[in-house]
């Protein structure tokens, strides 16, 4: 048994669409697979845990970027060091917008990002609302997405950190795809909460963050407790989704 | 012709919009297109109507509770006397409005009643305001609410305090609120009262009020400000709220800490509308003859039989409501559904409510039915049954033995609220609010 740590930053400011269910699918499965896991929530000003195995950071308005930059700029280092050390971030929204370089907003004014998720950040006018669904090389990325941003790979990054091809819905990068995800970042506009209705993705991380320890991730019959139900809503949102796709034939 | 109110020139307006919504009635829909319609017509006519209410307008205003306060000020005023005009059915978009009053009005234009008191959806409020210029505005709070729609917490703040700018007797604001409580008096043209819970009755709440923080200001939190009107003690049903040196003692018409608060601003604006003329014991009777609003707290046959088991429905919109909500029961529920169908397009928020105070959900249904359940999996609530069909879902609650309460209870969104009655049998009207 190994206990994983979770870091938890900005939980209040950067939660608005329930993210911390996506710590909380982190705990319940790591411990179906017979781990411990343990959560520290951070907020402004609090010092940084010395370790950390996943670092989750939520999403939020503007407002709230705008109160959390600064203080998650001081926490620069200690990220890219847990990266380094191969711990592992998952970003959803505002919270991954300030991994980039920047968002650009529509008032002409900026907010500066970390940095480490290279891409930048456009605020647009119309905004990208509903289900999504892209394919992965997990599986199928299944959610909500609702944003106003589009994401810009840098020129010299690797097209191949584009983690999902867009098959329903918009997707915040161009060409159709959505998420970015490399060395252990995964940075989403994908909603839901994304890892409730991603058991793939859940478990990609976990697997990742306990390899770490050189401990194993296998799923165990707990796990069907919540993917019963999980399969079935992501079988809900595709049938959904395609119904509402135009198969119209026209002579 | 004069530009005087009412008179023969709006007739033709009137008469269409009676027939329209006549048409409509029969056809079963809804009733925003006779507003629709009788706007292009007359388009002073709206003006004409609302500036003739001797006590003037009244706009309720907020993220949750707008309907029920809208209930209850109109209540205490008629117990006051007044003839009260309001848009009952939660019409709360500006041709809803607009069918209301026109469905109130005198063929040439005239209003019946005394003051109107007009729930409104905040996006619309500030150009309603310039059109019905409101007396009194109270904005009750701002809870993370329709974000696919709202996109920031503060924006609805902002619109609910552009609205208030438009008051021209009182503004009468959430003390606990941390974006209303920041309102600016400048920016007013009356002094802000302010209503609230006290510390005490807010401390024993499991979750608080479930207002937003403010991630704007660089104070996340309220300020301190002075109560006009204040809850002081709340047990169930029964409240008491101290308005200025009087403290009243109320029965509000469903339980929790939401429901007082709102009954707290409900003294607040009638004590405003009604001045010198305000009566306590006349305000309690007001709300001893309050049935609660549609699906909050309202008790339906389960059976179609009377005096046989009951459905309590209790309606969320939304991570806050549902919370407050939860926090408000006396126990788990004894037999419980819960149903969220595509009329709430996300439900992330549903991993923000703590439902610790659930020992199991008997049904959940809906389109969303699965979605819920991998929820509640997660929370480690054990769920009987998922159903996302909704008739089968009414069929697997009536067939359980009858409850000891004598009372299921149903968690519903609004939508799924509205085909819950139906398929009971109290499938009357209220209108989409969106």
């Amino acid at each position: 048994m190994t206990t994983l740590r979770i870091v938890q930053l900005h939980h209040d400011l950067l939660g608005v669409t329930g993210d911390r269910g996506n710590v909380d699918v982190l705990v319940a499965r790591a411990r179906a697979a017979g781990h411990e896991a343990v959560v520290e929530r951070i907020g402004l000003g609090e010092p940084s845990p010395a370790d950390a195995d996943i670092v989750v950071i939520g999403n939020g308005p503007l407002s709230a970027m705008r109160a959390v930059r600064d203080d998650l700029s001081t926490r620069r280092d200690w990220l890219s060091a847990r990266l380094a050390a191969g711990a592992s971030v998952l970003a959803v929204g505002g919270g991954a917008e300030l991994l980039t370089h920047g968002v650009a907003l529509l008032d002409g004014s900026r907010i500066d990002g970390l940095g480490l998720v290279p891409v930048v950040v456009t605020r647009t006018r119309a905004r990208r609302v509903g289900y999504i669904i892209a394919d992965t090389a997990d599986g199928r990325l299944i959610g909500f997405e609702d944003h106003a941003s589009q994401w810009e790979l840098d020129p010299d990054a690797d097209p191949g950190i584009r983690y999902g091809k867009v098959v329903v819905g918009k997707g915040g990068l161009a060409d159709g795809f959505e998420t970015i995800a490399f060395d252990g970042v995964w940075a989403t506009n994908v909603q839901g909460p994304v890892l409730p209705l991603n058991p793939q993705l859940a478990d990609a991380i976990l697997r990742r963050a306990l390899a770490r320890s050189g401990a194993a991730y296998e799923q165990a019959g707990g796990h069907e407790t919540f993917d019963i139900h999980a399969r079935a809503a992501r079988a809900d949102i595709e049938r959904l989704a395609e119904s509402k796709q135009f198969s119209t034939i026209t002579l | 012709m004069t530009r005087a109110a009412g008179g023969i020139r709006y007739a033709p307006a009137i008469l269409a919009g009676r027939l329209a919504r006549f048409a409509t009635r029969l056809r079963g829909g809804g009733s925003a297109f006779p507003g629709y319609l009788a706007n292009r017509m007359a388009p002073t006519l709206l003006r004409s109507l609302a500036s003739q209410f001797a006590d003037g307008v009244v706009f309720v205003l907020g993220s949750n509770g707008k309907t029920t306060t809208t209930h209850m000020i109109s209540e205490i005023l008629r117990a006051h006397g007044l003839k009260v005009f309001t848009n009952p059915t939660g019409a709360n978009l500006p041709q809803g409005v607009t069918s209301a009053l026109l469905a109130d009005a005198t063929v040439t234009g005239r209003v019946r009643a005394d003051v109107a008191v007009i729930e409104v959806d905040e996006a619309f409020a500030a150009e309603l305001a310039d059109i019905l210029s409101p007396r009194v505005v109270v904005a009750l709070n701002v809870q993370v609410d329709q974000l696919y729609r709202f996109y920031e917490t503060e924006r609805v703040a902002d619109m609910m305090l552009d609205a208030a700018r438009r008051a021209s007797g009182a503004v009468i604001v959430n003390r606990d609120d941390p974006y209303l409580c920041k309102v600016d008096p400048e920016s007013l043209r009356v002094t802000p009262s302010f209503f609230g819970a006290s510390d005490a009755v807010v401390a024993e709440s499991a979750h608080g009020l479930v207002n937003a923080i403010d991630t704007r200001s660089g104070e996340a939190g309220i300020l301190a400000r002075p109560a006009e009107s204040e809850v002081v003690t709340l047990s169930g049903r029964s409240v008491e709220v101290r308005l200025g040196d009087d403290v009243i003692p109320i029965t509000v018409p469903a339980r929790g800490l939401h429901y007082a608060v709102d009954a707290a601003a409900a003294l607040s604006v009638a004590q405003h509308v009604l001045g010198d003329r305000f009566r306590p014991d006349a305000a309690i009777t007001g709300f001893g003859a309050m049935a609660p609003a549609y699906g909050r707290g309202e008790l339906v046959p389960l059976r179609r039989v009377a005096g046989g088991e009951q459905v309590e429905f209790v309606m969320f919109k939304n991570g806050p409501s549902l919370q407050l909500n939860i926090d408000a029961l006396e126990a788990a529920p004894e037999r419980l559904l819960m149903a969220i169908d595509e009329g709430t397009p996300d439900i992330s928020w549903l991993y923000d409510v703590d439902l610790g105070a659930f020992d199991h959900v008997d049904v959940v249904t809906g389109a969303k039915a699965h979605q819920i359940a991998t929820r509640l999996a997660y929370a480690g609530i054990p769920v009987g049954a998922v159903e996302p069909d909704v008739e089968k879902a009414v069929q697997l609650m009536r067939a359980f033995p009858e409850t000891e309460a004598g009372r299921q209870i149903w968690f519903v969104n609004y939508e799924i609220m509205m085909i819950g009655r139906r398929i009971l049998g109290y499938g009357d009207q209220e209108v989409a609010r969106r």
